[in-house]
């Protein structure tokens, strides 16, 4: 299921490298350059949240986390809260709350997006990333 | 519920020896975590005459909570024991960083099911920011720690400022990572 070699060692240089307060830097057009990598998802052992829909708050009827990672040296890591809604005869998954990541934007000018704007935009990225299907496929393959 | 903080020498007496048995009953016995024990405490190599430690007690005396304070310029347990999460730099070695581990908020004479309930928020808060300023009082002016994926979604939940050193690593079946803190 799961192993401690998550990001293989000799995986290639990134092209940015860790700066001194352990940020990776880089504009958001160079991050949707890098492909991001399924590491692991689980499932919250807390109670169900609730999370908004068309019309009110609709019963999430799951929710957990997933990582992801870029495959390599120094590695990016994205980990974002996840929920599933009914949609119609399926479960529909949403992204809940900022990711946490060791990544942080900047503007073409080398300024620094800041803490909470930098959360926002690491979000939105996400949001254009493909991950719902590897996420459902997992969870159903761990729990099931 | 009081917070004492400061190395075993300058803790109140009989504080220490309740403190390793709470690790015990927590780390040992509740979340499992394969660590060095001595019967029924749970104490390691960076236990020591430098470490300071955060103590949550109780009015009836029980421990609740606790935290280690490590300066990085000694032996602390993410150089020395996790440097994989790492993420290729360079370990820190700097007597104004200081590592934070072996962080708890159970208490134990109530019942917690799930891994973040582990954490219940006052208590916790309480114990986080003692374990910040009490590192602050000590020259620290940021934290390095390692500890699991829950964890950083409580210190998310207290508006701490943290950020990932790199993706989580799975050691003991139990993903963990390695994060800055900002004081």
């Amino acid at each position: 299921m799961l192993n401690s070699d998550l990001v293989p060692a000799d995986a290639p240089p990134l092209g940015e490298s860790t700066s001194a307060d352990g940020y990776v830097r880089m504009t958001p057009v160079r991050l949707r350059g890098i492909a991001f990598l399924h590491l692991f998802s689980g499932l919250d052992m807390e109670p169900v949240i609730e999370v908004g829909g068309p019309g009110g708050a609709t019963p999430a009827v799951i929710a957990g986390f997933t990582e992801w990672a870029s495959h390599t040296m120094p590695a990016l890591s994205l980990g974002w809260d996840w929920a599933a809604e009914v949609h119609g005869k399926g479960l529909r998954y949403c992204r809940t709350g900022e990711p946490r990541s060791n990544i942080m934007l900047r503007n073409p000018l080398g300024r620094d997006f800041g803490f909470e704007q930098n959360g926002f935009a690491l979000g939105l990225a996400v949001d254009e990333l493909p991950w719902q299907d590897t996420v459902a496929a997992y969870v159903l393959a761990r729990y099931s | 519920m009081r917070v004492l903080s400061g190395a075993r020498s300058h803790l109140p007496d009989g504080i220490y020896p309740k403190l390793a048995s709470y690790r015990y009953q927590v780390f040992i016995e509740r979340l499992g975590w394969q660590l060095p024990v001595a019967g029924g405490a749970e104490v390691d190599q960076f236990d020591h005459a430098d470490s300071v430690y955060v103590v949550a007690e109780e009015d009836d005396g029980a421990v609740s909570g606790c935290a280690r304070l490590l300066p990085t310029n000694g032996p602390y347990l993410l150089a020395d024991v996790f440097p994989q999460l790492l993420n290729g730099m360079p370990a820190p070695r700097d007597p104004g960083i200081w590592e934070l581990s072996r962080f708890s908020a159970v208490n134990l004479a109530r019942n917690t099911a799930t891994p973040l309930a582990q954490f219940p928020l006052s208590a916790a808060a309480a114990l986080m920011h003692e374990a910040m300023a009490c590192a602050s009082a000590h020259g620290a002016t940021r934290l390095v720690t390692v500890t699991v994926l829950a964890m950083e979604r409580l210190i998310r939940r207290l508006g701490i400022r943290s950020h990932r050193m790199g993706p989580p690593c799975v050691v003991d079946g139990e993903p963990i990572y390695a994060a800055w803190i900002e004081l």
